[in-house]
């Protein structure tokens, strides 16, 4: 690895990670136009960010150790996942993990989330995490499924940083059902993950809606900014993924200054794009009811598995 | 004493070397035995005796694989001989890392044993010295009988051990002695055709063998060593079982037991007999019932409020894991030998991981119970305020359970999905079943998950839902000590995983056909020692950056909408997994009935109301039929016995 590759890797991390808040600002103001309002600014998440970072925290007086810990291990996880997960340029920092580690690691994000909703004994806790539950348990074969399927298809195996220059080699015989299958079942993965609409709104707090905000309720402060910010980052990997291996093409996968460039500005049209048809997606659908989450995952299940299918049957 | 020989084709030994063994040898089994002696007595001061002398033998097993990387591998014969044969161990690679990997699991939960205040009979001591010795012999058994009897005392060692409770231990005894029946039913087949009782000379005997009839034993091997794992449907024994026993006894069975099941069944299936053509068939078979039986037991100890059954649950989940992978292996055997080392590694490793984080839980349910006195986790809650050294360790256990990085469950879940993503696998025949093996991990994985986060954090996280756990008493002093070595262990052999990986696959290939390095058929790349320091780092970066920009911080009541909140408000655990429960409503076909002003929801058990009942049943009908014969008048004896004469008499005579 040369120190040059070593820069654009750490570099992509760090862009992946800064950019995180400005992309949630983004979709916010995306659905803000799209309602025709104005809307906040799309900085507005690090004004956000930086109020609860100086506040105090208050935490509940049944809380354990744990609870004080929960936000680092998000933190931290939502961080490694930035190293090895590429962006614009193929190759990665951290070789050290694969596919598969990274939805491992999105567990391990999960039940770190799920153990601190059971914290401080409320109620609302208890519902969230009881809820997000029953969603993972769909969403995470899905997930694993459509992984599966490019990791197959490139014929690269689940290495991270092979994967997107495999399909983009590939040409148009990439576009294969296979992928397309993939692509959407990811992205309903997507919006499953994120706690997006019509799964769950993170923009209210009424506990009949309520998933991914029931379980940071108890949060404050400093502890309530990194869930906040790793929350925004799970979204951006995703998005970048999605961006990466899912549609890699005009990704970098050589060192030259002038396709990196090039790459850049691709993948941050890309998430400009992604971003819009969230907040479409956001503006046209509505809320579904809990029992009725059910429904829509399994169509993700069943689109990754025709995926995975199609591709040893065509 | 002992008659101590080289494995066939190495040099012979050394006379140094062979009084080295014997010494091992007498320092492994003879502690043990004495101890079971001693524990006959009834003096108490005895029986601490025997609990040091298990851990000495505890000791002695660790070290064996240091001796067998010292003296690469010996059997020996014992000096007794029966009139069926002579009583020969053999230890390879694979033998010395089980026998050492399950003697620290022995030695941690005895150790918790001696210092949790049960207050153990002499006799249970004994037995758990019995059960040591037997395990241990039963792993290293390379002749016929001493398998078999070891076996058998394994089985009744563990019944006599669950001594509180009647019915499931008797169930207990009557399942696995039907598998004992099979397995003592295959390895005489094998001994008649052989004609030798030392399993030395068993190599891959399926060569000489019609294909129809090895295939069938080993479909008999995998369903009889199936009723000590939990196979469907010969799990109906288990959570009743692992429920009502003393926690250090279902401690054992689950994890040291389970141990000699899938290394023994390995060691047949791989070594003694081999694979057949013809197996595939079978082999999809067993993957079927395997993964059924994964999903069965993940889904159900999702809705146990019993910390033992959700544990129990989980144990047919995991050694379904493994079934799965040993079918897999026999699935690939013929064209993937890079896979088939693949998924019999993955297999081994997850059977050794199994064994560590389930003692860890086992042992950390055992402390719970002691200290608050309550037995289900409706009943517990914010142990983690009061005990943060038991939650902690827990936790780690919870982790590995749930396969979460770095820890080890996690390395052997990654092998099984590389073995189904695999690059090979895409051109093998079976591959349009891939898709659903993988979903099924995914489903698998996430229900444990769910059920390890609702059992971790009703028992250590939130507000107490009872008296005793409001006011738990101090832990025992050292009953932490062996949790954290099981902890430990859990982490050191996630971080180290590839090592170790890499000796069970050279001992895999030394006793096997199985030669290929197993790396080949990875497709991706894994550094779990440089995960762990990442994520490890990362955290404490965050935590010392936190550190530096100090705010204060207050305590308060959690928010209660502006109400009080008391610990009845919190979810219950039943309410934790009702969405779950209303999703999959078909397979569990749960029933919710209103009892007073509660609603309360029943899950049944379809294979005990579907087949053991019937069966059970139809034995109690037939025998009330069979009774009518028995009028207690002598004259229809007579008649019977006239009957019965004159059928033999012709039958002998058209014969």
């Amino acid at each position: 690895m040369t120190p040059m590759e070593i820069i654009v890797e750490l570099g992509q991390a760090l862009l992946l990670i800064i950019i995180s808040p400005l992309m949630y600002g983004i979709v916010s103001k995306f659905k803000a136009l799209m309602q025709r309002r104005v809307g906040s600014s799309i900085f507005q998440p690090y004004r956000d960010l930086r109020k609860l970072f100086s506040r105090n925290e208050v935490t509940s007086r049944d809380c354990s150790w744990l609870f004080r810990g929960i936000p680092y291990v998000c933190m931290a996880s939502m961080i490694i996942l930035a190293l090895v997960v590429p962006f614009f340029f193929t190759g990665v920092l951290a070789p050290f993990g694969d596919l598969i580690t990274v939805v491992y690691i999105f567990t391990l994000y999960r039940f770190s989330m799920v153990l601190g909703g059971l914290e401080g004994g409320s109620t609302f806790g208890g519902m969230g995490s009881s809820r997000e539950m029953m969603m993972s348990v769909l969403i995470e074969p899905a997930l694993l499924l459509s992984i599966a399927t490019i990791a197959v298809m490139s014929g690269a195996g689940t290495d991270m940083d092979s994967i997107s220059e495999a399909i983009v080699k590939m040409g148009v015989a990439a576009l294969s059902p296979a992928l397309v299958l993939a692509a959407a079942s990811f992205l309903i993965t997507l919006l499953a993950e994120n706690a997006r609409i019509p799964f769950d709104n993170p923009t209210t707090h009424l506990e009949l809606t309520m998933v991914h905000e029931a379980m940071i309720l108890e949060y404050s402060g400093r502890g309530l900014a990194m869930m906040e910010l790793s929350s925004m980052m799970r979204l951006t990997i995703f998005m970048a993924m999605m961006g990466s291996l899912f549609l890699p093409w005009g990704i970098a996968y050589d060192l030259e200054p002038a396709s990196l460039l090039l790459s850049l500005a691709i993948s941050l049209v890309k998430m400009l794009f992604m971003a819009f048809v969230l907040a479409l997606a956001e503006s046209i659908l509505c809320k579904t009811r809990l029992f009725k989450t059910p429904n829509l995952l399994t169509v993700s299940f069943m689109l990754s598995l025709l995926a995975m299918i199609s591709l040893y049957i065509l | 004493m002992f008659v101590i020989t080289a494995p066939d084709g190495s040099v012979p030994m050394g006379p140094d070397e062979q009084t080295m063994i014997v010494a091992y040898l007498s320092i492994l089994l003879i502690p043990a035995i004495v101890g079971i002696f001693l524990g006959l007595l009834r003096n108490e001061r005895f029986g601490k005796v025997s609990v040091g002398l298990c851990m000495t033998s505890c000791i002695a097993g660790i070290l064996c694989t240091p001796m067998y990387l010292y003296t690469e591998g010996f059997s020996a014969k014992f000096p007794l001989e029966s009139f069926i044969g002579e009583y020969i161990i053999f230890i390879d690679l694979i033998t010395s890392i089980f026998v050492s990997i399950s003697s620290v699991v022995f030695l941690m939960v005895v150790l918790h044993m001696s210092h949790s205040g049960h207050g153990y009979s002499n006799g249970y001591l004994a037995l758990t010295c019995a059960l040591f010795l037997s395990c241990v012999l039963c792993m290293m058994a390379d002749s016929v009988i001493l398998l078999l009897v070891s076996w058998e005392v394994v089985s009744l060692v563990t019944f006599l051990m669950a001594d509180n409770n009647d019915l499931p231990r008797w169930r207990f005894f009557m399942i696995t002695h039907i598998g004992g029946l099979v397995i003592m039913a295959v390895f005489g087949y094998l001994w008649v055709f052989t004609g030798t009782g030392d399993m030395g000379n068993w190599h891959q005997l399926s060569a000489l063998m019609d294909d129809n009839v090895s295939s069938l034993l080993i479909l008999a091997l995998f369903l009889g060593f199936g009723t000590k794992l939990g196979t469907i449907p010969f799990h109906a024994w288990m959570p009743e079982m692992y429920a009502t026993s003393p926690t250090h006894t279902t401690a054992l069975l689950t994890t040291v037991c389970s141990n000699v099941a899938v290394l023994i069944l390995f060691k047949s299936v791989f070594s003694w007999i081999g694979i057949s053509n013809l197996i595939s068939v079978f082999a999809v078979i067993l993957c079927i019932l395997s993964v059924a039986t994964a999903l069965w037991g993940a889904m159900e100890s999702m809705v146990q409020t019993g910390p033992k059954r959700i544990l129990a649950y989980s144990s047919m989940e995991n050694m379904a894991l493994v079934t799965m992978c040993l079918s897999l292996a026999m699935l690939f055997f013929d064209s993937f030998p890079a896979l088939t080392s693949l998924v019999t590694v993955a297999a081994l490793f997850h059977t050794m991981n199994h064994s560590v984080f389930k003692s860890l839980m086992m042992l950390t349910v055992d402390s719970i119970e002691d200290v608050t006195g309550e037995r289900t986790i409706d009943r517990l809650g914010g142990i983690a305020c009061v005990l943060p050294g038991l939650s902690a360790v827990a936790l780690i256990g919870a982790m590995s359970l749930t396969a979460i990085p770095p820890m080890n469950g996690f390395v052997s879940e990654w092998l099984m999905l590389q073995a189904l993503i695999g690059t090979d696998t895409v051109s093998s025949s079976m591959r349009v079943f891939m898709p659903l093996l993988i979903a099924m991990m995914g489903v698998c994985g996430m229900v444990v998950a769910t059920s390890y986060a609702r059992l971790y954090g009703f028992i250590f996280l939130g507000r107490p839902r009872s008296k005793g756990a409001s006011d738990p008493r101090p832990l025992r002093k050292g009953s932490l000590a062996p949790l954290m070595v099981l902890a430990l262990l859990c982490i050191t052999m996630g971080l180290l995983s590839f090592p170790i990986m890499d000796g069970l696959s050279s001992g895999i290939s030394d006793i096997t056909l199985i030669d290929t390095e197993y790396r080949i058929a990875l497709s991706g790349n894994l550094e779990p020692l440089t995960l762990g320091i990442l994520l490890g780092g990362c955290i404490l970066l965050l935590f010392l950056m936190t550190r530096i920009f100090r705010t204060s911080r207050n305590i308060d009541e959690t928010w209660g909408c502006g109400g009080t909140l008391d610990e009845r408000m919190q979810y219950s655990s039943e309410g934790f997994s009702q969405p779950i429960v209303r999703v999959f409503h078909p397979i569990y076909g749960d029933t919710t009935e209103k009892r007073g002003n509660r609603y309360v929801t029943r899950f049944m058990e379809p294979f005990v109301k579907y087949i053991y009942r019937p069966i059970g049943a139809g034995i109690v009908t037939l025998s009330y039929q069979v009774r009518r014969l028995q009028t207690g008048n002598i004259q229809s004896y007579l008649g019977y016995i006239l009957i019965t004469l004159m059928v033999a008499l012709l039958a002998v005579r058209w014969l």
